[in-house]
């Protein structure tokens, strides 16, 4: 009985419906959307190309300028500015043809001309900044100690070299944008509480005829229960792991290398959606249309507060309310996620994954009280 | 004397301040169509729902097939089968996999609830529709699928609460010609309805329902018998003063005369002879008449005296 029961509950739950858009499709459809909007991000930073631009000497550079303009223009890999000497009718000429971003006059005192606003008139600007101010220090300790000047010329050196990236562990993936991707992850393991919904509006008498008729037969209560659970169970995890497969293979997000790890998280992020959309759908006496509108308003509010329309909301919440991201199953799927991306042990996944099991018990254990009734004060 | 297969003793079931069944008595035997017949609100469908063990109740005592029911009684709830008021199908489900999957829930042998289906299908006559999900159906093939998916498993007992609400005549019909067969194969059913013809027409026994209380109790026959009218005559004549009506209201049996102007209405307690007692009397006054009617009281006369009210929707 229970394989026959199971076998037409996934049958039912896989026919089109509105929860099967909201919990199956529409996580794919926002991943590719994400997808668009974040790659032409992403592109932008890739295609990142040197900044232009022309230095007329009114007066000569001294040598401390001429090391900064070095380690700027020839910094690592990529060069942050591609520096021109001439002069500045010509430096002038090519300022209106736009064949530089900006003019930078050595006198007295080192000055950016600009014609227009934008990213690269602003990365020079903030390097002019960054010298003055640098050269502001170097002048004061000459003045003050100038037994200390070698160290100090040391010291600000290093501190103009652009910052080195440090790799944390093997598995470390520190692009920020793959938070998006946790977060929408989180939101398919939690949509799972419309198969909750469907399922308890199906077995609770109070709710629907077909719940009544259910309830009559001599099925096991628990029997009729776990199905539904298991029916729901299966279709959303699979689907979730579509959902991770099409985003780890066809749209390249970088999950690092314990993908197994990131199914188990669905999963329970999965058991934790259906739970708690059965006891949202069981508990109170409101219409089957307030208790799903609920739902997904509850759903998508847990979802915006782990990052899926912020991406540092997360951030935000750990410093504000920090309790809040240790309660709320979206912000630890998404923190269990991150933390296989970036740490080598398993502290913090673990810690994660112990909370959202508990959580997942907790919710499992109420939703079953609040079910296994079987007879009813009104119907 | 044959058994028991429901008995109600008692039962008493509350909504705050309002009694739904109001200390509601009622021993139906097996081989029977028991009609449970009120207007809407007057506690039919609670005490359906109460003998299902669906709903709690206040008081009172409910025995199926001699035994106490409860809600984990699942040995018991293998012999009912239920016919809800609304239909009760999956909506995603085709007719077949419906009606087999509800029937999974009673019988786990695969072979045999293949053929159960089978026949549950061709009993409802749904044979050319079981690739069909429930919104393809129309309004009576849905309630013929609504059937199916209660008796597919053979029950002993039937529950059909209202199966007929907004179903066209021709479905009625095949509807009630197929409760009939029902019975007629070995089940009880207990049929609820607040259409009058449709008890009359198949019930053994009906009880009359009204504000939770069982108000009459018996055959068709028995129950017409409880009430004063005996026969109902109407005479078409026109011109009739509050003299003769009045004169009318003398005659032997006569206890109740109403006239519209066209047609005069008389209503008898019964008797013999009343139809001639009174045509002779109009003869006597030389009062002309048209056609006259000669009706015995049906079950909405015995449900308008004993309730005093029309039936409501």
């Amino acid at each position: 009985m229970f394989i026959q029961l199971l076998k037409y509950r996934i049958k039912s739950f896989l026919k089109p419906s509105q929860e099967l858009f909201w919990s199956v499709a529409f996580p794919f459809i926002l991943g590719t959307l994400f997808y668009l909007a974040l790659s032409n991000v992403m592109t932008g930073a890739e295609t990142f190309s040197s900044i232009d631009v022309a230095i007329v000497e009114e007066t000569a550079m001294d040598s401390y300028f001429s090391d900064f303009l070095d380690s700027v223009d020839q910094d690592s890999d990529t060069h942050l500015i591609n520096v021109t000497k001439c002069s500045m009718k010509d430096a002038t000429d090519k300022l209106n043809k736009k064949e530089v971003a900006g003019i930078l006059t050595v006198n007295k005192e080192l000055s950016l001309t600009v014609n227009e606003e934008g990213y690269d008139q602003s990365i020079l600007k903030s390097i002019v900044d960054q010298y003055q101010r640098t050269a502001v220090t170097v002048e004061t300790i000459a003045k003050t100690y100038p037994e200390k000047m070698q160290d100090a010329i040391a010291v600000t050196a290093s501190s103009l070299n652009t910052n080195k990236e440090i790799t944390l562990s093997n598995h470390t993936n520190t692009d920020p944008m793959t938070n998006y991707y946790y977060s929408l992850i989180a939101m398919a393991c939690l949509f799972s509480c419309m198969f909750g919904f469907r399922a308890t509006i199906n077995s609770q008498a109070n709710l629907s005829t077909l719940a009544a008729r259910r309830a009559v037969s001599p099925a096991h209560r628990l029997c009729v229960i776990t199905t539904d659970f298991l029916g729901s169970l299966i279709i959303q995890f699979a689907s979730v792991c579509l959902l991770i497969c099409y985003l780890a293979f066809v749209l390249h997000v970088n999950f690092g290398d314990r993908l197994p790890f990131v199914f188990l998280t669905a999963f329970v992020g999965c058991v934790i959606g259906i739970s708690l959309g059965i006891f949202i759908t069981s508990v109170g006496r409101f219409s089957a249309v307030l208790k799903l509108s609920f739902l997904i308003a509850i759903t998508l509010f847990l979802c915006f507060l782990s990052g899926l329309m912020v991406s540092n909301m997360k951030e935000w919440v750990e410093e504000f309310c920090p309790i809040a991201n240790r309660l709320n199953p979206a912000a630890l799927i998404n923190d269990s996620l991150y933390s296989l991306s970036i740490f080598d042990n398993y502290s913090r996944y673990g810690q994660n994954m112990i909370i959202l099991v508990i959580m997942a018990v907790v919710l499992c254990f109420a939703s079953f009280i609040v079910t296994r009734r079987e007879r009813y004060a009104s119907i | 004397m044959s058994n028991s297969v429901v008995r109600i003793e008692n039962l008493v079931k509350r909504y705050k301040d309002l009694i739904a069944v109001d200390h509601l008595n009622l021993d139906i035997k097996e081989g029977e169509i028991f009609g449970l017949l009120g207007p809407n609100g007057s506690g039919k469908t609670t005490t359906i729902n109460c003998l299902l063990s669906l709903l709690t109740y206040d008081k009172g005592t409910i025995e199926l097939f001699g035994e106490k029911m409860a809600p984990n009684r699942y040995d018991l709830k293998k012999n009912i089968g239920v016919v809800l008021q609304n239909v009760a199908v999956f909506e995603e489900l085709t007719v077949y996999d419906n009606i087999d999957y509800f029937c999974s829930l009673y019988v786990t042998d695969k072979k045999k609830r293949k053929e159960l289906v089978n026949e549950a299908i061709a009993f409802v006559g749904l044979q050319e529709f079981t690739k069909f999900v429930p919104k393809k159906l129309s309004g009576g093939l849905l309630r013929r699928l609504n059937i199916a998916c209660g008796i597919a498993h053979k029950p002993k007992l039937i529950i059909m609460d209202e199966p007929t609400v907004a179903v066209d005549p021709q479905s009625r019909n095949n509807i009630l010609e197929g409760i009939v067969k029902l019975n007629k194969e070995g089940a009880t059913i207990i049929y609820t309805s607040h259409y009058m013809e449709e008890v009359e027409q198949i019930c053994t026994r009906i009880a009359i329902m009204d504000r939770g209380k069982n108000l009459a109790l018996g055959t068709t026959e028995e129950l017409k018998l409880m009430i004063k009218t005996g026969e109902t005559i109407m005479i078409e004549a026109v011109n009739l003063g509050t003299e003769t009506i009045e004169d009318l209201r003398q005659i032997k049996h006569v206890f109740h005369v109403s006239y519209d102007g066209k047609q005069v209405k008389i209503k008898c307690s019964g008797g013999k002879h009343n139809v001639i007692r009174i045509l002779s009397y109009l003869q006597e006054q030389d009062i002309s008449f048209g056609r006259v009617f000669s009706e015995l009281p049906t079950l909405n006369d015995v449900f308008l005296e004993i309730t005093g009210k029309e039936l409501r929707d």
